[in-house]
């Protein structure tokens, strides 16, 4: 069956959790600086949000420790389940067969391979 | 610790007590970070409208799902891939843009995630199954926003049935005892849709 699409905010948390993993804060700060601001998620949706992906086996807790930045306080931190990388992979794919209907259909201008560099 | 964070950590008590033991303090930290980035009064006041409309939209989220657990459907009784089903039927409801999560989502949901059942019926009958909820749907799918959705009458009475099965075999609720949960809705157009392909 195909994929549907997954939640923007469980998607963004996905993405942020891609590279690494990250505390709460960490979560926050990554999804806002990559969406230019436009996306600012509360500790309520992010916290709601990551209790259900907890739920779903998408995300996992990997413990607590200290944040370097943040002095001595204790953060609990979060990674990537392989369940939930898959399901990151195929929502990319998926927006990815979007942006390519909508630049065939001239909504988007084509990339040169210079400026995709 | 400021008269913010302390207004903030009362404002936490209105989440249920199991959600606050579990993300009350990491939210109270989450808080206190962004204070501190947030420069200036006008930021600060940002800030506060912002986490009060956050706690508007999560706090009744939050205790609609503690009421699923008043049924008697706590999580941890779950198998993952259970979960799992719930999860993507959570989304399925709201590409409909549905108020709860009915049998037919939770059908759709487990077959997104159950191979087994998927063999069983057929890459074409899974097609079918879609389009046939589609159809009874009405309405055009939607790319679901981030909104948190309870589960309907049917669907909670066939989350029980699938514990009391799971409990006679010794398990966690897996996707089979869900599907003989949907299955005893017998005039749900799912328990129809899992009949007509032999599924019983």
């Amino acid at each position: 069956m195909a994929a549907e699409p997954l939640t923007p905010a469980v998607f963004h948390i996905l993405v942020a959790l891609a590279d690494g993993e990250r505390h709460g804060y960490g979560i926050m700060q990554e999804v806002a600086a990559r969406t230019g601001r436009q996306t600012i998620m509360g500790p309520g949706t992010l916290y709601g949000t990551l209790k259900r992906m907890l739920e779903a086996g998408l995300v996992e807790e990997c413990g607590e420790r200290a944040d370097p930045e943040a002095g001595d306080e204790r953060r609990r931190y979060y990674r990537l389940t392989g369940r939930g990388r898959k399901a990151a992979t195929a929502e990319a794919e998926r927006l990815e067969a979007l942006v390519r209907a909508a630049r065939s259909k001239r909504l988007l201008k084509t990339r040169t391979a210079q400026e995709g560099a | 610790m400021n008269l913010s964070e302390r207004i903030y950590r009362f404002l936490l008590r209105a989440y249920p007590r199991r959600y606050r033991e579990q993300f009350a303090e990491p939210m109270a930290r989450c808080f206190r970070d962004q204070l501190r980035a947030a420069s200036g009064p006008a930021a600060a006041a940002g800030l506060w409208l912002r986490t009060l409309a956050d706690l508007v939209s999560s706090v009744p989220a939050r205790h609609f799902e503690a009421r699923v657990r008043v049924h008697g459907h706590a999580w941890g009784a779950f198998s993952e891939p259970t979960r799992l089903s719930i999860f993507f039927a959570r989304q399925e409801a709201s590409s409909f843009s549905r108020p709860e999560i009915t049998l037919e989502h939770l059908l759709l949901g487990i077959l997104r995630n159950d191979p087994d059942l998927s063999a069983r019926i057929g890459s074409q009958g899974v097609a079918e199954i879609v389009q046939a909820i589609e159809t009874a749907e009405g309405v055009a799918r939607r790319v679901p926003p981030a909104e948190d959705l309870r589960l309907s009458f049917a669907a909670r009475r066939a989350l029980g049935v699938a514990r009391i099965f799971s409990t006679h075999d010794g398990a966690d609720i897996e996707p089979r005892h869900l599907l003989r949960g949907i299955l005893r809705e017998r005039k749900s157009l799912a328990a129809r849709l899992l009949r007509e392909r032999g599924i019983r």
